[in-house]
């Protein structure tokens, strides 16, 4: 089937359709910003964090008309030169977050640091009066992110956590299908991600390891579970309309013996209150399967990531391709000594269809960050999308501690939202 | 070479062999139709498959009228030679 690239304005009002569908309209709001009118105010921007993730958010950034990328911060000086040569000289570059926030008091700021960092350089953000984009996944700890929840709600400030998919017009129309019941009830979501490398970046002196490879250690990073499997847990969660319930795993080291601290493949089930469950797994020594989500219903299945669906039951083929290939057999076909008694469930051959019919070149990051800097220059506080950040970091942080200390871990009580 | 004359006698009985191919695809759709119990807009909706079958037929049968002609003619060199 061939499919078109999809240009803004056919994204837009794909979305609006979507969107304006009442299946999603409660439980999806901020699909209505994709809409936003501008109103010209300049909003200005700093971000946090100009390593390999902030820069690749600065290329969807840079072409937002009316926002002013005024400062830049990072305390690693390769990093905040590079940044500063592809963001202008017109902005000011600090290495300090705490005293660009005091300074330049932008409106809003991206946070694109490593994952121990999140928590408290939001809320300092979010108390200074600064609307924040802050890269998934929330925190490192239960703790700190309700805390960060906390601090969004008393203040009124807006708080998005970089879950692209809530924008990737894909899985907004999947979603639209699986409540109108295609699928049926979904009984199972299996997702995955593998890759082949250790991760690893290039350190200029050993010094400076724990630095530039924090994903390696404990005491930064949480792993492939913050690092990979939020955004899986993220969709799920979106599919379920729920968070799940609790969740067991398992994770070790089996390749990569390099002296990371970090599992290099987890394994885990997350039960949800409707009784299906997410089965998942990441690991970084083989890449043939790649990514996928695979949501499965007794009236089909569909994955997600390469956007196709199958129905269980598909109609029949015309009457007449069907006689000649009855025909084509009982003429070609060798005739069998004897009939098996037992016919293996091999999977279904059948090509599927395409959920969306246009190709993609956003997976959501360019819609989300234009959707973040319109809801700042409209003021426009959703704390919907808070939630969907901050229930997939939790989610994924039961997951992690599931692994470490080879228990059950329930969802934990006293949570703000 | 010779030239090679198709006369309008020729053109007309093969228009009339395709035409009763068609008639004979059309009818196998029927069957199908029949048969696997499927919508009966398929007997519109499938006519590029007919066409397809048709000359699946007329080549068939192509076929068939060069062996009937082979055979009739090698008898026929025979007696010539003898």
């Amino acid at each position: 089937m061939m499919k078109d690239l999809i240009d803004r304005r056919d994204f837009i009002k794909t979305f609006s359709i979507i969107a304006g569908s009442s299946m999603l309209a409660g439980s999806m709001p901020w699909l209505k910003t994709v809409n936003a009118q501008e109103t010209g105010k300049v909003v200005r921007l700093g971000i946090i964090g100009t390593g390999s993730r902030g820069m690749h958010l600065h290329l969807f950034l840079k072409d937002i008309p009316d926002l002013d990328i005024c400062c830049i911060c990072d305390d690693y000086e390769p990093n905040l030169q590079a940044a500063q040569a592809a963001v202008g000289p017109k902005a000011r570059a600090y290495t300090d977050y705490r005293i660009m926030l005091e300074k330049e008091k932008p409106d809003a700021v991206v946070i694109a640091t490593p994952l121990y960092e999140h928590a408290h350089m939001t809320i300092d953000a979010l108390k200074a009066g600064i609307h924040v984009f802050c890269e998934k996944s929330m925190a490192k700890t239960y703790e700190d992110c309700n805390e960060m929840v906390k601090t969004h709600l008393s203040t009124g400030k807006i708080l998005y956590i970089g879950h692209q998919r809530l924008f990737n017009i894909k899985f907004q129309q999947a979603y639209k299908m699986i409540r109108e019941g295609k699928l049926g009830n979904i009984t199972q979501i299996r997702a995955f991600w593998h890759r082949n490398n250790d991760w690893r970046r290039p350190v200029p002196s050993p010094d400076l390891e724990r630095k530039i490879n924090w994903r390696m250690y404990h005491e930064y990073s949480c792993g492939l579970m913050t690092e990979l499997a939020s955004h899986h847990i993220q969709v799920a969660n979106q599919i379920y309309n729920e968070h799940p319930e609790c969740v067991w795993g398992s994770g070790s080291i089996n390749y990569w013996k390099d002296g990371r601290e970090v599992n290099d493949n987890v394994n885990l089930v997350y039960k949800y209150p409707c009784k299906s469950h997410l089965v998942y797994d990441s690991l970084i020594s083989n890449k043939h399967y790649g990514l996928e989500v695979q949501v499965q219903g007794p009236q089909g299945t569909m994955e997600l990531e390469s956007g196709k669906m199958w129905e269980e039951f598909p109609p029949p083929a015309p009457g007449i391709l069907q006689l000649i290939n009855n025909l084509e057999h009982k003429v070609f076909d060798v005739i069998p000594i004897g009939g098996a008694s037992w016919v293996p469930d091999s999977a279904v051959n059948d090509k599927g269809q395409y959920i969306i019919n246009k190709v993609l070149e956003d997976d959501g990051t360019k819609m989300q960050m234009e959707a973040f800097v319109a809801d700042v220059r409209n003021n426009r506080v959703d704390s919907e999308i808070t939630k969907q950040g901050f229930h997939s970091t939790i989610a994924t942080l039961m997951g992690f501690n599931a692994i470490m200390n080879n228990e059950i871990v329930y969802w934990p009580e006293g949570l703000v939202m | 070479m010779k030239d090679t004359i198709i006369t309008a006698q020729q053109k007309k009985r093969e228009i009339v062999i395709l035409f009763l191919c068609f008639i004979g695809a059309f009818i196998f759709n029927i069957v199908a139709v029949l048969l696997y119990k499927s919508p009966v807009k398929e007997l519109l909706t499938q006519l590029h498959i007919v066409v397809l079958v048709t000359f699946f037929f007329y080549f068939a049968v192509l076929f068939l009228r060069i062996i009937g002609w082979l055979l009739l003619k090698i008898p026929g060199k025979k007696n010539t030679q003898e």
